[in-house]
């Protein structure tokens, strides 16, 4: 990884009328990466993407892909990037193959062979039209156009949302496996953390428009730690309580740090992925859970 | 790009080469019933006026149907060339790509409005000659028969000439505007419709009659003292009665108009009028003037559809999700 970062936000905000889509986010997608956006429904991360994309102004602070501001009315911003909107918007009365060429008709490097030796390789019939594709189908045109462009920073929005576990897989391991040939930077959105674990090596929690964490998925497990004990007032230095969970008698806390040595009465646990999410989009003093996170739903 | 239209296009094209045959049909029939026995001689029983499918009855029909081509086409391609993408997020993809929203909007508008443009062109040479074959000499008032039908026509000339490919442009232009500013497809056909017609209906009343200077008769065209003679006025658009001052009577004040309609109220009218110098009479566009009038309102339309397009670019590079 170098100093450059692929995606940089500095302050960026949003809003809708009086309500804020986004708020004073600031956040760093390194070059090189594959970085998973997790957050509830509704969080800002579609927000966040389309501001990064250039298809929405930021009403406060800005957004810049490798270096370069985002402007929503200029192009320099759009030949390194490729962006997968949520709605996988495609034009259902065109034929895949001329879908493609579309892509290679807007844009000025192409990989023509690429995309299409992704489609045939996937058995995503060239002649039909996009309309009566399958939704996964229609999902891998989408990243095929993505990935066509050969950009150096891929933004996708919930790329996988209302596929079934096999087009899911299927469409995954395709873009892995082209990202890890060119070295491509990849930032997912997704608010359903199972799906980005495997296939992330950073992680940015948003919530309520705000950026909670962001942090390798190693180093936040690494330094994260469930403490089960008795029920009451512990004191804790060394170590931020980032969620509290009480039962009759015992209580459940997500720190981060390290923890000082309390004594037999705790158990010292290492935490999943999804209990450190779960734990970040929760209500830190009452436990309270804001939203389920591993259901499955609809993308906001 | 053009992939998206094909269907749209081949539907158009079909739809006008129908009625451009059509008209060849009814003006070659036209052309040889008139030649008849029958249609030459006043009392008899003229084939071009009979039945409820006469030809006269068929050449309005298809009149109605040119006059309505550029608002339908507004309708149809303009309408949803931008609130069509916008309605289905289409434009998500299309402004992710490598070209500017600009760049995007201003290839798209000059493709599918030159292709209507060069469409119509291509009927207006048909309407150039059908009007002289089948239309211009039936569906006429006696009166303006008595001059003889012309291009200069209200529902001729917005047809022909270089009006019939301005209109298109200019409906096409409406229309795509009004999709990018209201962003919704259905709302921006209605108000296609309902602008374009009354933009048209001003084009007719105040703006084409000032295009060029008018031509002023006096007398009533109908009856045989005319002053001024028959061939100047013949082919021409009547715009109705009008008054003027005497020729060498030049005077300040008060208009013909205005004076003119304040005599029309009082009792003895006519030596009102001498009094005032005042001249009672018919105004005209003289046919001489047709290109004229086909440059000029071509013009303005061109310019308002250039302002059009620039709305629709505004509207376009403000959108953000």
């Amino acid at each position: 990884m170098t100093n450059v970062a692929a995606l940089e936000a500095v302050g960026l905000g949003r809003r809708y009328g009086t309500k804020w889509g986004l708020r004073d986010c600031s956040l760093t997608v390194p070059e090189g990466s594959i970085t998973g956006l997790v957050g509830p429904n509704g969080a800002g991360k579609s927000t966040l993407l389309r501001l990064a994309a250039g298809l929405s102004r930021p009403t406060t602070g800005a957004v810049s892909i490798f270096g370069e501001r985002v402007e929503p009315n200029s192009t320099r911003h759009l030949r390194r990037m490729g962006y997968f909107d949520q709605l996988r918007p495609l034009y259902p009365g065109l034929r895949v193959d001329e879908t493609l060429r579309l892509g290679h008709k807007l844009n000025q490097r192409w990989d023509d062979d690429g995309a299409l030796a992704l489609l045939n390789d996937l058995d995503v019939p060239l002649a039909q039209r996009v309309g009566r594709l399958s939704l996964g189908q229609q999902a891998l045109v989408a990243l095929s156009l993505c990935i066509g462009k050969r950009p150096d920073l891929l933004l996708l929005d919930e790329p996988v949302a209302n596929l079934d576990p096999l087009a899911r897989r299927q469409l995954l391991e395709t873009l892995l496996g082209t990202v890890a040939e060119r070295g491509t930077t990849v930032f997912l959105s997704s608010h359903i953390i199972s799906e980005l674990e495997p296939v992330c090596d950073n992680l940015i929690i948003l919530s309520s428009s705000t950026v909670r964490i962001t942090g390798s998925i190693e180093g936040l497990l690494a330094d994260h730690r469930v403490l089960v004990g008795p029920r009451g007032d512990v004191r804790l230095s060394g170590a931020d309580v980032i969620s509290v969970r009480d039962a009759e008698r015992q209580s459940t806390l997500l720190v981060r740090g390290r923890p000082p040595d309390l004594g037999r009465a705790w158990q010292v646990l290492q935490p999943d992925l999804d209990e450190i999410v779960l734990a970040y989009l929760s209500d830190r003093t009452r436990g309270r859970m804001v939203e389920p996170l591993s259901s499955q739903g609809r993308p906001s | 790009m053009w992939r998206r239209y094909r269907v749209l296009m081949a539907l158009t094209v079909v739809g006008l080469g129908g009625l451009g045959i059509w008209m060849l049909l009814l003006g070659r029939a036209t052309d040889s019933a008139e030649a008849s026995f029958a249609c030459r001689h006043p009392f008899l029983d003229c084939q071009v006026y009979r039945g409820a499918l006469s030809l006269s009855n068929q050449a309005d029909v298809i009149n109605f149907l040119l006059l309505f081509v550029p608002c339908l086409l507004g309708m149809v391609f303009g309408a949803p060339l931008v609130a069509g993408e916008l309605e289905h997020s289409t434009n998500r993809l299309a402004w992710t790509q490598g070209i500017s929203r600009t760049r995007w909007l201003i290839v798209k508008w000059c493709v599918v409005g030159l292709t209507l443009v060069s469409v119509v062109a291509l009927l207006t040479l048909i309407t150039q000659w059908w009007i002289g074959h089948a239309a211009e000499r039936v569906n006429f008032s006696p009166i303006e028969q008595g001059l003889g039908g012309t291009p200069i026509h209200p529902v001729f000339f917005p047809i022909t000439g270089l009006a019939f490919s301005a209109y298109t442009l200019f409906a096409f232009a409406l229309g795509t505007a009004l999709g990018a500013v209201i962003r919704k497809t259905s709302w921006a056909i209605v108000s296609t419709v309902v602008v374009y017609t009354a933009i048209s209906v001003v084009a007719v009343l105040f703006v084409r009659p000032s295009l060029a200077p008018q031509l002023f008769a006096t007398g009533d065209p109908s009856s045989s003292a005319q002053a001024t003679p028959l061939d100047e006025i013949r082919g021409g658009w009547y715009l109705g009665f009008g008054y003027r001052y005497a020729p060498g009577t030049h005077e300040t004040g008060p208009s013909a108009d205005v004076v003119g309609q304040q005599c029309a109220v009082q009792n003895n009218f006519e030596m009102c009028l001498s009094d005032h110098h005042l001249q009672l009479g018919s105004i005209y566009q003289v046919q001489n003037h047709y290109w004229e009038l086909q440059w000029r309102e071509s013009a303005l339309l061109l310019l308002t559809s250039g302002a059009l397009l620039g709305v629709t670019v505004w509207s376009v590079r403000r959108w953000r999700a």
